[in-house]
């Protein structure tokens, strides 16, 4: 790992560290907030992408240092903003828990949509790309092993159910049928959603589909199933390519809006009129209607598997 | 802050520099010190971005000290250069020293016809923090050894290996006196820097990544425009020949005078714009961009 911290300190430090100081600074990396690894992702990630860096980090690196009397201490902030980045990298890479890991790596992601814009002032272009592979999407789609064929002959087995002791019939292969069509169901309602008329006749097209993402989400009762998100939120767009500030995206949902449930998100935060650092550019920049429904999905999916996680 | 900056800037008035105080909040109380000797010091100071590094090499009396006291006289006389405002150093002392001289020189008072130059073993290194209104903050660190240090780096094989500075510099400017090109010093200018950059050669200080630039000096003292034009041509091809590398630029510049001197204000110039250059190491916007990277493979 320090041949990798060398790597994404190479451009923001004058003289190379020394393997000493890295191996000191990948401890303190691993380190930081062991115990509570969602707040430390959220705040590496905001740390490393807005540059301004967090003061609970940046103080744990001076302390630590000094703990460890190495000859400096104080770090540059462009160093402490990579560092946070290799935080994030560290705990991604190092994370046994498969799920917990892909919801650190979409966390980053989500965190993301702060760059946009200004994609080229990030350094370290490869690493990030490192930790994008394990956006929740490509966990779902490995995970999520249940069959979509309809089995039919388990439906009549079902129906014909007349005591309260009939379930205890089924055998384990029923139990998959089950099962299968319990996704089935679940596919079905988001089905149903996209069909909602009320919701499919609102007619400013960021409305239409915060108001469709949400009730999409709200209604997942199994939130493991690879959903294809994507082709909902295109749905929900009906065609419509307009793009908006989102300052203005946030004005036109402002009346639906509700107090949602959020430790991590960008947008869900300033959704929910929160502070977030170094908004102000996000706040300027145009989003399309898909784009716009993507980020959304992926925050609220991800805040409500971390609450799942907690629960 | 502002009456530090109008203590400084008093001695020749300038507006002070366009920048916030609530931008230069940090860093107060920098304005202290003298020049560093410890290259490792570089690392600690405090800086939004990399540290750009400026090191000039030279023998004693080529212009080096001249170039960086007519380099801060620049920066505390102009409002800014190319747009860079000067607003904090970590080493005023060790840069007030330089240029008290040559403020003397500039005013015609004669009992100072040359910049004090910087001597053996002195401190090296001055720092400069600038501030764009669009761009943000830079440090530009400029290293500049006394002529005896270079001087031995050339005498003593491994010597120059201690200089970790040279081998993570971003640009390297190699001073040459213009005057002793054309004379009978010629030869032991040439000497001398061949040995110079065989031992820097030898030692891996060569990196492809830094800009290697000759600083033609004096060019105000050159009587035979020909013959300097020979010589300098000679000398290009030699050091090319001895670090196997192209030189990228020269510059022909009288460091000492800040009169009517555009070359030299270019050359400032190029040192604060284009000192480290973006790199292909830069992400593309549709690489980070993973949502619209979805919507494409979705389409």
């Amino acid at each position: 790992m320090e041949r990798k911290l060398a790597i994404i300190l190479d451009g923001a430090v004058a003289i190379p560290y020394d393997n000493e100081l890295l191996t000191q600074l990948v401890t303190i990396c691993r380190s930081y907030k062991e115990n509570d690894l969602f707040v430390k992702i959220d705040e590496c990630s905001l740390s490393f992408i807005t540059g301004i860096v967090s003061e609970d980090f940046s103080d744990y690196v001076a302390n630590t240092l000094k703990d460890n009397d190495s000859e400096l201490t104080t770090l540059p902030t462009n160093v402490i903003a990579r560092l946070s980045l290799f935080s994030v990298y560290l705990t991604v890479l190092e994370e046994s828990d498969d799920l917990k890991q892909h919801l650190y790596a979409t966390m980053f992601m989500n965190a993301m949509i702060l760059a946009k814009g200004r994609w080229n002032e990030l350094s370290n272009e490869v690493v990030i790309r490192e930790i994008y592979k394990f956006h929740i999407t490509n966990y779902l789609s490995e995970h999520d092993t249940t069959g979509e064929v309809l089995s039919t002959s388990i439906i009549s087995i079902i129906a014909k159910f007349r005591t309260g002791n009939d379930e205890n019939k089924l055998n384990k292969l029923q139990i998959k049928d089950l099962q299968t069509i319990a996704k089935d169901a679940a596919y079905y309602r988001c089905d149903e959603l996209l069909k909602n008329q009320e919701l499919l006749n609102i007619s400013n097209p960021f409305v239409r589909v915060y108001s469709i993402i949400t009730r999409l989400v709200d209604s997942y009762q199994y939130l493991y199933y690879n959903y294809d998100a994507e082709a909902y939120i295109i749905q929900s767009a009906n065609g419509e390519k307009k793009n908006k500030m989102l300052s203005n995206i946030l004005k036109d949902i402002e009346p639906l809006s509700r107090d949602i449930n959020t430790g991590t998100s960008v947008l869900l935060r300033l959704i929910n009129k929160e502070q977030v650092k170094n908004s102000d550019f996000l706040l300027q920049r145009k989003l399309n209607v898909i784009e716009f429904g993507i980020y959304l999905y992926y925050e609220l999916l991800t805040e409500q598997m971390i609450e799942k996680l907690e629960e | 802050m502002d009456d530090k900056i109008e203590l400084i800037t008093g001695v020749n008035p300038a507006e002070v520099p366009a920048v916030k105080p609530a931008e230069r909040a940090d860093n107060i109380g920098q304005f202290i010190g003298e020049a560093m000797s410890d290259d490792q010091k570089i690392n600690a100071l405090m800086s939004s971005s990399k540290p750009e590094i400026t090191v000039l090499v030279g023998f004693v009396g080529y212009g080096k000290t001249s170039f960086v006291s007519s380099f801060y006289q620049t920066l505390l006389q102009k409002e800014d250069i190319a747009g860079y405002a000067f607003y904090d150093s970590e080493t005023l002392v060790g840069l007030e020293r330089r240029s008290f001289l040559r403020r003397l020189n500039d005013r015609n008072i004669e009992i100072a016809p040359e910049t004090k130059r910087t001597v053996l073993g002195e401190p090296y290194l001055l720092t400069f923090h600038l501030s764009h209104p669009q761009y943000g903050d830079k440090l530009v660190v400029i290293s500049d050894h006394s002529g005896e240090d270079y001087a031995d780096y050339a005498a003593k094989k491994g010597k120059i290996a201690d200089d970790i500075l040279i081998k993570n510099a971003d640009r390297i400017m190699f001073f040459v006196d213009s005057e002793k090109l054309c004379n009978e010093q010629r030869l032991s200018l040439t000497t001398q820097y061949q040995q110079l950059l065989r031992n820097m050669k030898e030692n891996g200080l060569f990196v492809r990544k830094t800009k290697l630039q000759l600083v033609f000096n004096k060019i105000d003292k050159v009587n035979d425009e020909n013959k300097f034009g020979k010589e300098k041509e000679k000398l290009i091809t030699n050091f090319e020949d001895i670090i196997n590398l192209k030189i990228g630029q020269t510059f022909e510049i009288r460091a000492n005078s800040l009169k009517n001197n555009n070359k030299l204000i270019s050359l400032f110039e190029d040192i604060i714009l284009h000192t480290v250059e973006e790199t292909s190491n830069q992400p593309q916007a549709s690489s980070l961009d993973w949502v619209n990277e979805m919507i494409n493979k979705k389409k």
